[in-house]
């Protein structure tokens, strides 16, 4: 038993006014913010994570993100158009870095060729190898000029992995964003303090932000619930119920990341795209959502395109609708109407990636595939996926962006070996279609690539969709103006931080 | 003399063994620090970006000339930098090293102060009711794991009756009432378990030093019961109760990852299993190393105290 | 050796009840039931349905044997080894003594879990690479207890006297000092069997335990933990049966610790009649 002693009671009857709703003066200023992990580091160019995503899209700004409809909108960059088939324009707005230099067409450019280069590690660096040059027509407009029409540049452009960095401060960053690092304590806190020079009038809102990192999930819900944070992310699914019981809080979940399979069609049994198949429609997806996530979520028939998307297709939409039979037939096909054995992966670290394994084995086990789970550490995981050694593989991952060609990254087979998707699987015909939805900029012509990509995709089944997992972010009654974005863009969030305040 | 000179040489040979494997077995586990950072994102990352990281932090030289580097920088005190964010790792060591402590020394006190006194009213009437009651009280406690025990904990305490934080860490100035509030749940499920041990070694020992002779003399002086209890019973069962007490707590050094996890609270073990998952080797080393320091030389402390009272002890 | 019977009887139900399990008619451990997912107790699942649909009693029983058996295989591994180890360097001195303590001191400076990190991280998770693990971890425990039971030995004159009579080392070993520290051996290995079950459900917790969708009470444990405000039962079910256990088990230490003791036996009823009535100081014997 714990021992109150005066101290304690002290130290909780600090706490206990929070817990009754009441706000002090000094806190209405501060946005404590739960984050599920701590962002390795804060590289801007780098991939590294989630909680890094939504720190970095407070302290730097690119030419554009996403505003809180989703929609595209401007950053740096206030107006921006079309150069004909292979430029993009961009009008710099006047705004200032956190060191107070201006941002100009020169820093722009310096950007974009760290992205680009080699040793950079950067995220998009593939996507924009098509990236020729940068021109810089006066200090205040940049055209970027691409080998190849590409569509998707200004939602390329709008995710957090492409922010404006001053010139030559590589060592140590120098951003744009509404926020600059005030504080840290390695493994557990940032603190952030508004930029008062920021560009955007009004915003932000508060004066700070704190984030605490709270690895373990029913930590994260307890400190929301005591009231020691005030929004938290990764809401765990089996609490959003009771958080939604609860007056004090609010949910607001929205369908994002998606669960699939991968496979290996290099050696093994899924070198057969119709024992691809037969694993894609043996599987009853509600049971998944029900299980790993209580019920949130959407099933996903076919390759992650959202059902709001404009590109979203009824009649190619279920193709991988659950149906034993036809697995057993198309095994019998194989040659393999016996069944067959392989080794799934997964993690044991993820309760979401343990659960659909667990699941998904049972399933198979029921047509007649006896399955065996490898349930390593998530960095084991990671290796043996970019090594591309595994049969079937669980992945949890979200789109890049709403937009179909989003889904390159994760469904192209012709792409160099990736943990995000399938191992040794060409791909021709689905990389060919993405390449042309890619560069074609009417719309008509691109519904067309995109439902021929659709339909090519139930019978090459490079990813087996599983389903849609709703993403939750939970937070105090009074907190208001976060936005969470849905699909692909879920991770980006951290945007709409800006606009937060209390009611 | 030279025994105590021998004893700290094995204990030098000792930390030097548990470096070395730790450095061997990190770098043999499946899992390159460099591939692990540009793959956070879920995507695999360039072979020739990895090539890069290598060279950057030191991890394509052959083994033994990193071996040898970590060794040579060992002796100027320097352990290295972090792979993940280059700070160095003395000073994240430095920084949650205290905590680990006082939450452990917190731990130790609490079991000592609960542990102590119910032991010795055990072991005044044993076989007797309360003693039947504490001793089953205390082997519950060692029952539930520490997990469990700390998640109801925050359920009951944090979320229920919002006595406490759910977990967290405040250091102790500004505010200590939020400092102790925030070690006083991790501290209890610790203490929970080590309470049952020094329950069980505090009855052991009074036992055995109440039916000593020279307690039966007091008696037989006419000295009070009470007197006899504190003066000549309390004092000689305490050494080691102590003694077990402080070489549990030594064990804990690192073992503290599940309580850590559950309160969100920023110790030394909490960053060890980080470092692992991050394959971070300059970490994983100091963590083990500090580690493996401080407990060595706590056991080379009470082994030269024993050694001194008792020069049987004095075989190796 | 006179042992209290309750804490035998305890112990050996729990150990037969473990190996019957396969002949009961119980449903099947690992078959999902999503639709019934958290459901109560019921006539068909008497103890309710987990996060899966799947039948807790089962899931109970079958999760014993395979906890109990890890805990026991590597208790005993860890017995065998620790214990020669400690006779070995106790009786043999210099090198082997020196060998002994100080590589278990390395174990010791390892944290179990760091430990159990390498190792499970090295050679994949699952029951095979647990028992070694546990093992590991334990070793050092049993060679502390050989060890000083060793040297308690070695100062009473019958191991002179066999010496003397030539029998070789391991003879002496084997026939003269080891059932001698038999006692502290079994208490040391109830202790250590008890210790491991915790251990395996903290580690399953980590998820570098038992591999699903084989059940054991870790992996329970760890699962309930997270539906712990919709469905406490599942909870309450693996923790009873862990504390039960390890409370029989602890018992058993205990006895087996009391009738091991000699001191026990001999402060029976001289101390009693010596103190007479003074309050508070009446160290009777154990409980009969």
């Amino acid at each position: 038993m714990p021992r109150i002693s005066r101290r304690t009671l002290l130290g909780a009857a600090t706490v206990l006014p929070f817990a009754a709703g009441a706000r002090a003066a000094w806190q209405a200023d501060t946005l404590t913010f739960g984050l599920s992990s701590y962002p390795p580091n804060l590289q801007p160019w780098a991939s590294v994570g989630t909680a890094a995503l939504t720190v970095k899209a407070c302290l730097f700004r690119g030419l554009l993100s996403f505003g809180p409809d989703g929609q595209v909108r401007g950053e740096l960059a206030e107006r921006w158009e079309r150069d004909g088939d292979h430029g993009w324009v961009f009008h710099l707005r006047e705004a200032k870095f956190h060191n107070g230099a201006p941002v100009t067409a020169d820093d722009v450019k310096w950007t974009f060729e760290q992205i680009g280069s080699e040793k950079g590690g950067a995220y998009l660096r593939g996507q924009l190898r098509d990236l020729a040059s940068v021109e810089m027509p006066d200090p205040r407009t940049v055209r970027l000029v691409t080998k190849t029409p590409i569509v998707t540049i200004p939602l390329i452009l709008a995710t957090p992995f492409a922010p404006i960095i001053a010139k030559d401060t590589l060592a140590a960053p120098v951003g744009a964003g509404p926020y600059t690092l005030s504080g840290q304590e390695r493994g557990v806190s940032l603190d952030l303090e508004a930029f008062p020079d920021y560009y955007r009038p009004g915003v932000p809102k508060l004066k700070r932000l704190r984030f605490v990192a709270y690895a373990d999930e029913n930590a994260r819900v307890a400190a929301l619930q005591a009231g020691d944070v005030d929004l938290i992310e990764y809401v765990p699914w089996q609490s959003m119920a009771s958080i939604e019981a609860d007056p004090k809080l609010k949910l607001d979940a929205v369908d994002g990341p998606y669960m699939g399979l991968a496979f290996n069609g290099g050696t093994g049994p899924f070198q057969d795209a119709r024992l691809r198949q037969a694993v894609a429609v043996a599987i009853r997806r509600e049971e998944i959502i029900k299980a790993a996530f209580f019920g949130r979520g959407t099933s996903l028939e076919n390759i992650p395109i959202a059902k709001v998307s404009e590109f979203y297709n009824e009649q190619y939409a279920h193709g991988w609708k659950y149906d034993p039979d036809r697995a057993k037939k198309l095994m019998a096909d194989a040659g393999v109407g016996g069944g067959f054995a392989c080794t799934l992966l997964s993690t044991a670290q993820y309760g979401m990636h343990k659960s659909t394994a667990e699941i998904v084995q049972q399933h198979l086990g029921e047509i007649g595939i006896a399955v065996t789970l490898n349930l390593p550490d998530w960095p084991t995981r990671v290796t043996l996926g970019n090594r591309g050694q595994y049969e079937l593989c669980v992945q949890g991952q979200a789109p890049d962006n709403n937009d179909p060609d989003g889904l390159s990254a994760y469904i192209d087979g012709d792409l160099p070996p990736d943990n995000a998707r399938s191992a040794h699987l060409p791909t021709p015909r689905i990389h060919e279609l993405l390449a042309q939805g890619r560069a074609e900029f009417d719309n008509a012509k691109r519904h067309a690539i995109y439902d021929e990509l659709q339909k090519v995709s139930l019978g090459v089944v490079s990813l087996a969709g599983l389903c849609w997992r709703s993403q939750g972010y939970a937070m105090a009654r009074d907190v208001q103006g976060f936005a969470n974005l849905p699909g692909g863009l879920n991770f980006y969030s951290g945007y709409s931080l800006e606009a937060v305040s209390f009611a | 003399m030279r025994w105590i000179l021998r004893r700290i040489g094995v204990s030098v040979l000792l930390i030097w063994v548990v470096a070395s494997i730790v450095f061997l077995a990190i770098r043999l586990v499946p899992g390159d620090p460099a591939e692990l950072l540009l793959a956070q994102g879920g995507a695999a990352p360039d072979p020739d970006a990895v090539a890069q990281l290598h060279q950057q932090l030191g991890l394509d030289e052959p083994i033994w000339a990193q071996y040898l580097g970590n060794f040579r920088d060992l002796l100027h005190g320097d352990l290295g930098q972090s792979l993940q964010d280059q700070s160095p790792v003395a000073d994240e060591i430095m920084r949650r090293l205290p905590r680990t402590l006082e939450l452990i020394g917190a731990a130790g006190l609490l079991a000592l102060l609960l542990g102590v006194p119910t032991g010795m009213a055990a072991a005044l009437r044993p076989g007797r009711a309360l003693d039947r009651a504490l001793s089953w009280l205390a082997a519950t406690a060692l029952a539930f794991p520490v997990f469990v025990v700390g998640t109801i904990l925050v359920l009951v305490f944090a979320q229920w009756l919002r006595v406490v934080s759910a977990g967290g860490y405040a250091p102790l100035l500004p505010n200590p009432g939020r400092h102790f509030a925030l070690l006083a749940m991790p501290a209890a499920t610790i203490a929970l378990g080590l309470f049952a041990t020094v329950f069980r070694m505090t009855r052991a020992s009074v036992l055995d030093v109440a039916g000593r002779d020279y307690v039966r003399t007091a008696h037989a002086k006419g000295l009070g019961a009470a007197r006899i209890l504190l003066r000549h019973v309390l004092r000689n069962a305490l050494m080691p109760i102590v003694t077990v007490l402080a070489l549990n707590l030594g064990t804990l050094l690192g073992g503290t990852v599940l309580v850590e996890y559950v309160f969100n609270y920023p110790g030394l073990s909490g960053l060890l299993v980080d470092a692992v998952n991050a394959r971070d080797y300059p970490e994983v080393e100091g963590v083990v190393l500090v580690i493996s320091v401080l407990f060595v030389t706590l056991n080379l402390v009470m082994d030269l105290i024993y050694g001194l009272l008792d020069p049987r002890v004095r075989r190796t | 050796m006179r042992v209290r019977l309750g804490p035998v009887l305890a112990v050996g139900a729990i150990a037969l009840l473990t190996l019957i399990v396969p002949v009961l008619p119980l449903a099947p451990p690992v078959t999902m039931d999503i639709a019934h997912r958290m459901a109560p107790p019921s006539p068909a699942h008497w103890l309710g349905q987990d996060e899966y649909g799947r039948d807790v009693l089962s899931r109970l029983l079958w999760g014993a044997r395979v906890s109990l058996a890890v805990a026991a295989a590597s208790a005993s591994i860890a017995c065998v080894l620790g214990t020669a180890l400690g006779i070995a360097g106790g009786y043999l001195g210099r090198v082997a003594e020196f060998f002994a303590v100080r590589s278990m001191d390395v174990v010791l400076c390892f944290p179990p879990l760091l430990l159990a990190l390498l190792v499970v991280t090295l050679l994949g998770p699952g029951a095979a690479t647990l028992i070694p693990v546990l093992a590991l971890v334990y070793v050092p425990g049993f060679v502390r207890v050989a060890y000083a039971g060793v040297l308690t030995v070695l100062s009473a004159e019958y191991v002179e006297a066999t010496r003397a009579l030539g029998a070789g080392h391991l003879r002496i070993m084997l026939r003269t000092i080891l059932p001698n520290i038999g006692g502290p051996i079994l208490v040391q290995f109830s202790l250590t069997a008890a210790s491991a079950v915790v251990l395996e459900s903290g580690l399953s917790f980590l998820g570098l335990g038992v591999v699903p969708p084989a059940p054991s009470w870790g992996l329970m444990i760890a699962a309930a933990r997270s539906t712990m405000t919709q469905a406490p039962l599942l909870l309450l079910w693996p923790c009873l049966a862990l504390s039960l256990t390890i409370l029989a088990m602890n018992a058993l230490c205990d006895a087996l610790r009391d009738a091991a003791d000699p001191r026990m036996r001999v402060r029976r009823v001289p101390a009693a009649t010596m103190l007479g009535n003074a309050p508070g100081l009446r160290p009777e014997g154990p409980p009969a």
